[in-house]
């Protein structure tokens, strides 16, 4: 090795771990799995100093909203959902969130409400897909109606995932024949089973209307122990296969 | 070093070891991209999680295997071809020689691996999947989740000529190919099967792939912790070079060559 080469390979080494020692200094001890959940909360921490100087920023207080939906923070989040609202009573974006929320709640009544009114702002395939899975529990009737829709404006939208729209309009026109012949639980099953990713609030409630009607013993056991399933898994949005395969 | 590196260059080209290195990596990728696109629900499938499980399914062992395979050979082979003596003989000094077999080799890889890819996202494009972006990702746009694509094939490829460099180390002592793998995988399988401890795991280049596709595939990317691994993997990839070029120049005089 001559010395200019030595000198070289030196000088390159102490850049580089004076880089990794100002990394160090700079991340503290803090590993690469846990970063995400704590920039999560380090984002929390940055945007609520942000908005204490620019309470009006509808944007930092949509960012906020979804940092502490993430962060299973719900009241916080609705509350910076309808400060957006205030701000901006048409922000689509803020409403979607807002029904979001208000599902992991449990609140569906309230969801239903705001979803309809997202279908008003954003009249999309997404909206529409979004308002039929509430109208289930309250107007039975329109659902197949919104599905339908969102399947059209899917695919003249030349969306990506139009069979997934396409999976869920089945389910719904079934769901219908069956709620016409008096079949109330299995019209919920087949919803449960059509592997459209749900919260997993709104899966629990139709198990719930699915339980409440009449079922044999056999179907309301398999009910109760996807019940189980789906309060053991981890995530807030899982879909039949999810259950079917774990 | 320019002249030594052409040189390589032709004789990697001209002794098709490129095709073995293509060959198996473009497998390994497309076996494991269409392993994870049929065996998930198709609507659930995104452009993202798919690129991720090919990153997944291969950079632990697999990558790093070929990576072995492939620039232990530069340095076995001519043992095995008994051209060893010929190299020594030539013109370029020892340094030269090495570095630039290394680079050359490198360049190869590097050629062979960013061609494998992105063939591989080429083809999960045309795959019928739901969307580009995984529903956590809603707020990332396609430019987004290319860019970490990229940036998650990039680290990979430093962490395996890390690796590389580390297999050319033990080719050049133990001068056997089977050898050299068996000691760089076993290596490999002890850093994976045994756990270690925390200072250790952040200061040792092998096992640094899962670092790469895990941090690219956060919300919010922990740049900081990825640029100290790819730091890390330099440096370790200086050492080993440094490490063989002085191995290199030490075997001259102990052969008299």
């Amino acid at each position: 090795m001559t010395k200019k080469s030595t000198l070289t390979f030196i000088v390159i080494s102490i850049i580089i771990i004076s880089g990794i020692i100002t990394i160090n200094l700079f991340q503290g001890k803090d590993k690469i799995y846990q970063q995400g959940a704590r920039s999560n909360e380090s984002q929390i921490e940055k945007l609520e100093i942000y908005l204490k100087e620019n309470e009006e920023d509808p944007t930092a207080n949509l960012n906020l909203g979804l940092r502490y939906y993430h962060d299973q923070q719900y009241k916080k989040a609705i509350s910076k959902y309808k400060k957006v609202i205030e701000l901006e009573p048409d922000n689509a974006l803020a409403w979607h969130r807002l029904a979001n929320t208000h599902v992991l709640q449990e609140d569906f009544q309230k969801a239903f409400n705001v979803r309809q009114k997202v279908v008003e702002l954003e009249a999309d395939a997404t909206s529409y897909l979004n308002l039929s899975t509430l109208d289930v529990l309250f107007e039975p009737s329109t659902a197949l109606k919104h599905a339908k829709i969102a399947l059209d404006l899917a695919e003249k939208s030349k969306e990506d995932n139009i069979d997934y729209f396409k999976m869920w309009h089945d389910a719904l026109q079934q769901f219908d024949k069956q709620q016409k012949s008096g079949d109330i639980s299995e019209g919920f099953i087949t919803l449960i089973k059509s592997e459209i990713s749900l919260e997993k609030t709104l899966l629990l409630e139709y198990i719930g209307r699915a339980l409440n009607a009449d079922v044999n013993k056999e179907t309301e056991n398999e009910l109760v122990e996807l019940r189980g399933k789906i309060h053991s898994y981890q995530s807030n949005i899982l879909d039949y296969s999810d259950l079917s395969s774990g | 070093m320019i002249e030594v590196m052409k040189i390589e260059l032709y004789k990697i080209i001209k002794s098709k070891q490129y095709i073995f290195l293509v060959v198996s990596l473009f497998l390994f990728i497309i076996v494991a991209l269409l392993f994870m696109f049929y065996n998930r629900d198709p609507n659930e499938i995104n452009l993202f999680s798919l690129i991720y499980q090919v990153f997944a399914f291969n950079s632990d062992i697999f990558f790093p295997t070929v990576s072995i395979a492939f620039f232990s050979s530069i340095i076995t082979k001519e043992f095995q071809d008994k051209t060893i003596k010929m190299v020594i003989g030539s013109v370029y000094t020892r340094q030269n020689i090495i570095i630039g077999k290394f680079l050359a080799s490198s360049i190869v890889f590097s050629v062979a691996f960013l061609i494998t890819v992105l063939t591989a996202f080429f083809i999960a494009y045309l795959l019928p999947i739901s969307s580009i972006i995984y529903i956590d990702y809603e707020q990332l746009g396609t430019l987004n989740v290319f860019g970490r694509m990229m940036l998650i094939t990039l680290s990979t490829l430093v962490f395996l000529i890390s690796f590389g460099s580390f297999a050319f180390l033990v080719a050049l002592i133990v001068r056997n190919q089977g050898l050299t793998m068996l000691i760089a995988i076993g290596l490999l399988m002890f850093y994976i099967l045994i756990p270690s401890p925390d200072w250790l795991t952040d200061y040792i280049f092998i096992g640094k792939g899962v670092m790469f596709y895990t941090a690219f595939s956060f919300l919010e990317i922990p740049y900081l912790e990825a640029i100290k691994t790819v730091l890390v993997c330099i440096l370790y990839l200086l050492t080993f070079i440094i490490c063989s070029t002085i191995f290199f120049n030490r075997f001259e005089l102990k052969d008299g060559s």
